[in-house]
C-alpha cells in the first residue's frame, strides 16, 4: 500500500518493534518524489493518481524547497477554473512551507501538523535542501504502532 | 475525573461494608473509573480494608509508559455538525464554508447515520457537475460508510482509517444512533500528548519538552 520507496534500518526496526520512534528521521519517507516549479498540473494530477500521493514537494535545481502542491489545491483549482491544463504548479502551490528538520522531535511535528492544519511538512537537511517529507499518515501510522505496542504491554 | 489518568484499580467489585456511608461502589476492571470517597481524598489515603492490586505498567519492567487514551470514546468529538439528505448541496458548500470542520455526517430524522462527506468530496462534485445545484447532498456523500462505536480501541481506529484512506469516523452508540465523530486530527492530538511524554521521559527529565 505504501508506494514510495524506503530504507529500513536496523535501528529502525528494532524501534518500531517497541513502537517507540523519537524524531522525525524515524518516520519520514526518504526517497521522495519532486517537482520543478515550472511542471504543469497535468503532471502533479497524473502522478498523485499513479503513486496515490496527496502532497508533493516542489524544489528548484539545486533542492531547496519552494512549495506543497496539494490534492485539495488541485480539487480547489479544478473546481474554480476552466482552463486549468495550461497552468503550472508554481500558481497553485502553497509557498514557503512550514518545514521540519531530521532531528526535530515528533511530537513538534505532530504539534506543528495539528496546529497549522497542514498535512505534509518536508524535511530540510542542514543546507536546506529536501530531503525527505513527513505527512499525516506517516504520523498517524507510528501512532498505531505505537497503541499496539502499548496494548501488547498492558496485556 | 480523567478516564485512563490514576495508576491503581481498586479490585474488590462490590459496595464496601465500611462505616462510612459515603463510600463509593467500586468497581474492577475498569482503569478508567476509579471512585474514592471524599474522606479518604481528603486524607490521602485508602482505607486498610480494601483491597486494591496495583495496576500499572511499572510492574512489567519496561520503562515508564504514560497513561493515555486507548479507545474512541477518550478522544472523540461529541459536538456535532450534521445534515439531512435532503439538504442541498449548495447548502453543504456554504456550511463548509463557514465551518473549520472538513468532514460533515449525514443523519436521519432519528439520529441513524445516513452518510459523511468531506471537503473533498465537494471540491470533487464542483469540479465534475456542471449543474451542481440541482444537486442534494446525499449524491455527494458516501453512502457505505465504515463505523465505530465509543468502545472501539483507538489502534483499530487508527489502522482502519489508514487502510481505507479516510480520515473520519463516525461513532455509533448502543441504541443505533450517531453520538460523536472521531477524525485522523482527534488521533493525532492525542498521538501527540503520549509522544510527547514518552520524549520527555526518555531524556530523564520532566521539565519542559526538548
Amino acid at each position: 500500500m505504501n508506494h514510495r520507496n524506503r530504507e529500513i534500518t536496523a535501528d529502525e526496526s528494532l524501534m518500531a518493534q517497541s513502537g517507540r520512534y523519537k524524531s522525525v528521521a524515524d518516520v519520514m519517507t526518504r526517497k521522495t518524489v519532486t517537482l520543478s516549479p515550472h511542471h504543469g498540473l497535468a503532471e502533479a494530477v497524473s502522478l498523485m493518481a499513479d503513486r496515490h500521493f496527496r502532497h508533493i514537494v516542489v524544489v528548484e535545481t539545486g533542492g531547496q524547497v519552494l512549495g506543497v502542491i496539494s490534492d485539495r489545491d488541485i480539487l480547489r483549482t479544478l473546481a474554480r477554473t476552466s482552463n486549468w491544463q495550461t497552468k503550472d504548479v508554481s500558481q497553485i502551490m502553497t509557498r514557503d512551507p512550514f518545514t521540519v528538520k531530521r532531528e526535530t522531535p515528533l511530537s513538534l511535528a505532530v504539534a506543528k501538523i495539528v496546529s497549522k492544519r497542514i498535512n505534509c511538512l518536508p524535511v530540510l537537511d542542514d543546507e536546506g535542501k529536501v530531503c525527505g517529507i513527513l505527512t499525516s499518515t506517516d504520523l498517524l501510522k507510528a501512532y498505531q504502532k505505537l497503541l499496539e505496542s502499548l496494548e501488547s504491554n498492558r496485556g | 475525573m480523567r478516564s485512563g489518568e490514576p495508576s491503581i484499580t481498586l479490585k474488590s467489585s462490590a459496595l464496601l461494608p465500611i462505616k462510612e456511608k459515603r463510600y463509593a461502589l467500586v468497581t474492577s476492571h475498569c482503569p478508567s473509573r476509579e471512585f474514592y470517597s471524599m474522606k479518604s481524598m481528603r486524607k490521602n489515603r485508602i482505607e486498610h480494608s480494601i483491597e486494591f492490586a496495583a495496576h500499572n505498567s511499572l510492574t512489567t519492567g519496561e520503562s515508564r509508559l504514560p497513561p493515555s487514551a486507548t479507545r474512541v470514546a477518550e478522544v472523540m468529538s461529541r459536538n456535532l455538525v450534521t445534515l439531512s439528505a435532503h439538504h442541498t448541496f449548495g447548502e453543504a458548500v456554504q456550511l463548509m464554508t463557514n465551518s473549520p470542520f472538513r468532514h460533515f455526517l449525514v443523519v436521519h430524522a432519528d439520529g441513524r447515520l445516513a452518510g459523511v462527506f468531506s471537503d473533498r468530496d465537494v471540491l470533487r462534485a464542483l469540479g465534475r457537475t456542471p449543474n451542481w445545484q440541482a444537486k442534494n447532498v446525499s449524491g455527494v456523500m458516501t453512502h457505505n460508510v465504515f463505523t465505530v462505536t465509543p468502545r472501539t480501541p483507538l489502534s483499530v481506529a487508527a489502522s482502519e482509517m489508514l487502510s481505507r484512506r479516510i480520515n473520519c469516523l463516525p461513532v455509533i452508540g448502543d441504541d443505533g444512533k450517531v453520538c460523536g465523530i472521531i477524525t485522523s486530527t482527534d488521533l493525532l492530538r492525542s498521538y501527540q500528548k503520549i509522544q510527547s511524554s514518552l520524549e520527555n521521559n526518555s531524556c530523564g527529565t520532566n521539565e519542559g519538552s526538548v
